[in-house]
């Protein structure tokens, strides 16, 4: 396994881990809805990337040859995202969570992703350094 | 009239409008005031919406763009390539998403709608 696969290994599991330790925190200090949002954000915003990631390769594949039809991937490329809208639709139009929770869940693979290129970029700096 | 004194004035003039509903509700003046809240709305949705997919598609068009003109001029990098550029793509699309929930916050949150709707068909 390459450096960079194992990167990205390394970020599904950051994510969910850090989703736990939230949705932990969130259970511990704030109001339900608030939690709710959280989780549901959180399992969204990963499973956008899940799908997104798996989607990307079967279109471009890991060297720039495409594996599958072109029909395929535009159809699923859409319905990913019309399922994503649906989604925050019915979460946020239903007062079941909060929208401020649910952004935060939203944002969990993205600060994840800051998280890890800020410890790469150090440890590529530290190591240019000795 | 400079343009962030027009701006502030119409906002204000919104707030006026959506502060004053409950007060009083059957003037004809804050039918129009609840009818300039609704289309600010729907003004801010349409619009935000459209900006934030307009600098998302831009922005990953431009991604897709760069990762295969390197992976084309470089195939043994292709998969370190890709690996960067799906961790991107998430980056740039995470952006949209923020604009479609806070235009669904603007939606369903931010007014009442039934009381807007209300005030606007006057019952």
């Amino acid at each position: 396994m390459s450096d960079w696969q194992q990167l990205s290994r390394k970020l599904r599991i950051f994510n969910w881990i850090s989703l736990l330790i939230l949705a932990v925190a969130s259970c511990l200090s704030m109001a339900p809805s608030f939690t709710l949002g959280l989780v549901l954000g959180g399992i969204i915003s990963i499973a956008n990337f899940a799908v997104l990631s798996r989607s990307v390769i079967s279109a471009f594949g890991a060297f720039g040859v495409s594996k599958a039809s072109k029909v395929a991937i535009v159809f699923k490329y859409y319905l990913r995202l019309a399922a994503m809208g649906i989604l925050i639709c019915v979460l946020i139009g239903s007062s079941w969570v909060s929208p401020v929770g649910l952004a935060f869940g939203l944002s969990i693979v993205v600060l994840n992703i800051i998280v890890l290129g800020i410890s790469k970029a150090c440890n590529l700096s530290s190591r240019e350094a000795t | 009239m400079s343009r962030k004194s027009l701006v502030s004035i119409m906002s204000a003039g919104l707030l006026l409008g959506s502060a004053s509903m409950s007060f009083a509700a059957g003037d004809p003046q804050v039918h129009a005031a609840g009818l300039w809240v609704f289309f600010g709305i729907a003004i801010a949705c349409g619009f935000g919406i459209g900006v934030a997919a307009l600098g998302t598609g831009l922005g990953m068009g431009n991604a897709i763009n760069g990762a295969l003109q390197g992976t084309a001029r470089n195939p043994e990098a292709g998969g370190k390539i890709m690996t960067t550029m799906i961790i991107g793509l998430a980056l740039i699309e995470s952006l949209c998403i923020y604009a479609l929930v806070i235009c669904f916050i603007l939606v369903f949150k931010i007014p009442d709608m039934g009381a807007l709707f209300n005030l606007i068909v006057g019952k």
